[in-house]
């Protein structure tokens, strides 16, 4: 049998394949996501896969300005404050929703409402009610939100922690369905969702009713591809074969790989989390334990080189850390905080004056970033303590229930440029993550967001971050990098605060 | 036979039996379901309420009796992360795998017999040696090198192949190479010893006398007695894939069963890890069950011992 001609036909359909390129003339962007979307709607999730994606459908009553770091009006024309705990924003006339319907005051109220009622199990409620008491429809226009107490933070909340949604949008046979919109989200921002795979991909389409005077309106490509890809040595590859155009958070070893190939690059962008590790000073898991000691909290900071861990582990645009709120937040005041410079002899001093000179068992407590963990475990076993790590999937169990020595813990103040994100939920001790044991500190950090006089509110977090640091309640660990891999095809520009904003990308010499 | 069929029914549904256990108990006892559901920052309530919702506070006995007795109603139970019915979820991702598994054995196939059949035809010499090197280094390279080197050479350097996905079926090229390289050294071995043997037979002998020679004698008379072991194990061997593509599934960005294992794993949802670690073990039950009665069905010396 002559098999040269089946061969030659295997060969020629091979070449004949087309590779998988993401087609920039189908004007459309590929982006990988690592981890998988649970639902398109952003009220059900918090992960940042869904901040980014919420961005993209839904459009909130404010909008935090990439530029400016301040928010702005979005759906909302304006808003008025009526006294301390009143607010009424007027809502703009000509926001639609994905289907062509006008949004109205009915509207917020509804989805307020929704996220109020703690049935429906939306991710926001506990935010939300915390100083929401309940709102109102003044008219088809205008929306009244009567507040527990005053709160700087309203408009940031307004951006981040809700989403507008159609009246009726969860209702399903008179019964509130929580999942209603997990598929094909209706929203209001510049795209809408045409496609959902769970586990796979999300297909988002420009929306053409959005309107142009939006501060969103600078999306310029027609069609959005969201692929979830689980392993970053794959969407390295996507990015250098051409088959996805963006990528996030790809860990640095891997993406600097990639860009020195020069067929992607490399952008190491600002992101607003933050690493720290909170030490037991209230002494919940031992009255008398080595934390409940100042000396020994203090010992711990200077113990650690945190330039060399940034330099050698986190890299990227990573930095080290002295205070516990990143510094480009408002408020976050690095000159008031007390820092500790590495010097292992001064620890080692500081731990014998305190009665430790041959040590003591220390157990840290972590759920991620195992390697920088273990470098903190090296710093403390070297200057003689028994150091070691205790890696747990849940920390938050123990955490609660005030078991543990010293944690890891990171936040990302869901990227909310001001230290009112972070602080009260780290320093207020009516919480169970909370471990200073500091009530005139809880105090005064409560105070921060309960008044509206910035300069006020810049005075406590300055006073707030000496106490913390002076105390040495936390040992502030380092400040994180967010790696980009993007295709030579596109022109991205990270934002400050560290959201992505998709909608943002353009065509490399686009008109 | 059927008394054959019904012993070896009644063993697989044994082990099945013995490995849903093993299951259960796997994933109560290295850890708690309850807190592993509620993710990193749940609260003790937000615990104890998922306790009391998925029924964690019953007594263990009574939870795997109603998981097992809903498991073979076909009530796999409710994935906590995607809020859809497990059975749903597994009905989604099985075609993909099934369709990897499928392409995968087609691949060992088409390059195990060829090579265990030149092996056995060049006995000791260089071309049997080339042949078992073959083999071992598909046996010794690890699924996720092959997987990644296939896709720098073959779809980054020439970009001939798409990189990942599960759009069209040239994305499981690459993958069911990938994985169906993995089992070429058992066929190819079992091929060669076989055809060794069955060399050697009198048959074959006489066929020979008859003046059969090449092709004639090897596909006419020697492979169809050499390959009875290989069909069975090729049944092994499928059902190996349908549970066992888990890593070229995740390199490779295939929406299979296999991804959808790791994928529950990584965020805790306990009821699809359950199920899915029961499915696993159960195809290969079933594909052992089938090797079993393929053995039986074509050897009578089988079914008669």
């Amino acid at each position: 049998m002559n098999l040269k001609p089946f061969l030659l036909c295997i060969a020629a359909t091979l070449i004949a394949v087309p590779p998988a390129v993401a087609d920039r003339q189908d004007d459309t962007l590929v982006a990988a996501f690592p981890r998988e979307i649970s639902t398109t709607d952003g009220l059900y999730n918090t992960r940042r896969e869904n901040d980014i994606l919420g961005l993209l459908i839904d459009d909130a009553l404010y909008y935090v300005d990439p530029e400016t770091q301040e928010p702005v009006a979005l759906s909302a024309l304006s808003h008025e404050f009526v006294n301390d705990t009143t607010l009424v924003v007027t809502l703009r006339d000509d926001v639609t929703f994905h289907d062509g319907s006008l949004m109205t005051s009915a509207d917020v109220v509804y989805s307020f409402n929704h996220i109020l009622d703690e049935t429906t199990e939306t991710r926001f409620h506990a935010r939300i009610d915390r100083w929401l008491d309940s709102v109102e429809a003044l008219d088809e226009r205008r929306v009244q939100f009567n507040m527990k107490y005053p709160y700087a933070m309203v408009l940031y909340d307004f951006a981040y922690y809700t989403k507008i949604r159609q009246e009726g949008s969860y209702e399903v046979d008179g019964v509130t369905v929580p999942d209603a919109q997990r598929e094909l989200a209706l929203g209001s921002g510049p795209y809408r969702v045409i496609e959902y795979i769970p586990g796979q991909q999300v297909t988002l389409e420009l929306y053409e009713g959005y309107r142009e005077d939006s501060p969103k309106a600078v999306a310029s490509i027609r069609n959005i591809t969201i692929r979830i890809i689980g392993d970053y040595a794959t969407q390295a590859a996507e990015v250098m074969a051409g088959g996805v155009h963006w990528a996030f958070n790809v860990p640095t070893d891997i993406a600097e790989n990639v860009g020195n190939t020069g067929r992607a690059r490399f952008v190491a962008g600002p992101s607003m989390r933050v690493g720290y590790v909170a030490l037991d000073a209230a002494g919940r898991s031992d009255p008398d334990g080595p934390m409940t000691d100042i000396r020994v909290r203090r010992a711990l900071n200077h113990a650690i080189d945190r330039q060399a861990i940034v330099d050698n582990i986190v890299r990227g645009s990573s930095g080290p850390l002295s205070t516990p709120c990143q510094p480009i937040q408002f408020g976050c005041d690095e000159s008031a905080a007390v820092v500790y410079a590495y010097d292992p002899d001064l620890a080692r001093s500081l731990l014998a004056e305190a009665g430790y000179a041959d040590g003591f068992e220390l157990v840290l407590t972590a759920s991620r970033d195992r390697d920088v963990m273990e470098a903190l475990v090296g710093y403390w076993t070297a200057i003689g303590l028994d150091a070691r790590l205790d890696y747990l999937r849940n920390v938050a169990t123990p955490r609660n229930a005030g078991e543990l020595m010293a944690f890891y813990g990171s936040s990302g103040s869901f990227s909310i440029p001001d230290a009112g994100a972070i602080m009260p939920d780290r320093f207020i001790t009516d919480q169970q993550r909370v471990y200073t044991g500091d009530e005139a500190l809880s105090e005064l950090v409560a105070s921060t967001n309960s008044t509206y006089d910035q300069d006020l509110r810049k005075e406590r977090f300055r006073e707030a971050i000496t106490r913390i640091t002076d105390q040495a309640y936390w040992v502030p660990v380092h400040r994180y990098s967010q790696n980009f891999l993007l295709s030579n095809e596109i022109e991205y520009v990270q934002p400050e605060d560290g959201m992505p904003r998709l909608f943002m990308v353009r065509w490399q010499n686009a008109d | 036979m059927l008394e054959y069929i019904l012993r070896r029914c009644g063993l697989a549904l044994s082990v099945g039996f013995t490995i849903s256990l093993v299951a259960f108990l796997l994933l109560n006892f290295a850890t708690d379901p309850a807190v592993t559901m509620a993710g990193e920052e749940a609260t003790t309530e937000e615990i104890e309420r998922l306790r009391a919702l998925y029924g964690f506070d019953r007594p263990l006995y009574l939870q795997y009796y109603n998981w097992l007795v809903s498991f073979f109603r076909g009530d796999f139970g409710e994935s906590v992360h995607w809020r859809l019915p497990v059975a749903e979820l597994v009905a989604r991702h099985f075609p993909v795998t099934l369709l990897l598994a499928g392409m995968s054995l087609t691949v060992t196939i088409l390059v195990a017999i060829p090579l265990g059949v030149l092996a056995a035809m060049n006995p000791n010499t260089l071309i049997d040696r080339i042949a078992l090197s073959i083999a071992v280094a598909a046996q010794a390279i690890p699924n996720f090198w092959l997987g990644m080197m296939a896709i720098l050479l073959l779809a980054v350097t020439w970009p001939i192949f798409p990189v990942s996905g599960n759009n069209t079926i040239w994305h499981f090229i690459l993958p069911a190479f990938v994985l169906g390289l993995s089992s070429v050294p058992a066929i190819m071995r079992l091929t060669r010893t076989g055809l060794l043997e069955v060399m050697g037979t009198d048959y074959i002998r006489a066929a020979r006398a008859k003046g059969y020679r090449g092709g004639a004698l090897l596909f006419r008379h020697a492979m169809r007695n050499a390959l009875l072991p290989v069909v069975s194990v090729l049944a092994v061997q499928f059902g190996e894939k349908l549970g066992g593509a888990i890593v070229t599934e995740t390199v490779f960005a295939i929406n299979g069963i296999g991804r959808l294992a790791v994928q529950s794993v990584l965020i805790g949802d306990v009821p699809v890890v359950q199920s899915l670690l029961f499915l696993f073990a159960m195809f290969f039950v079933f594909a052992n069950l089938l090797a079993d009665l393929l053995n039986a069905w074509l050897d009578p010396r089988i079914r008669l011992a």
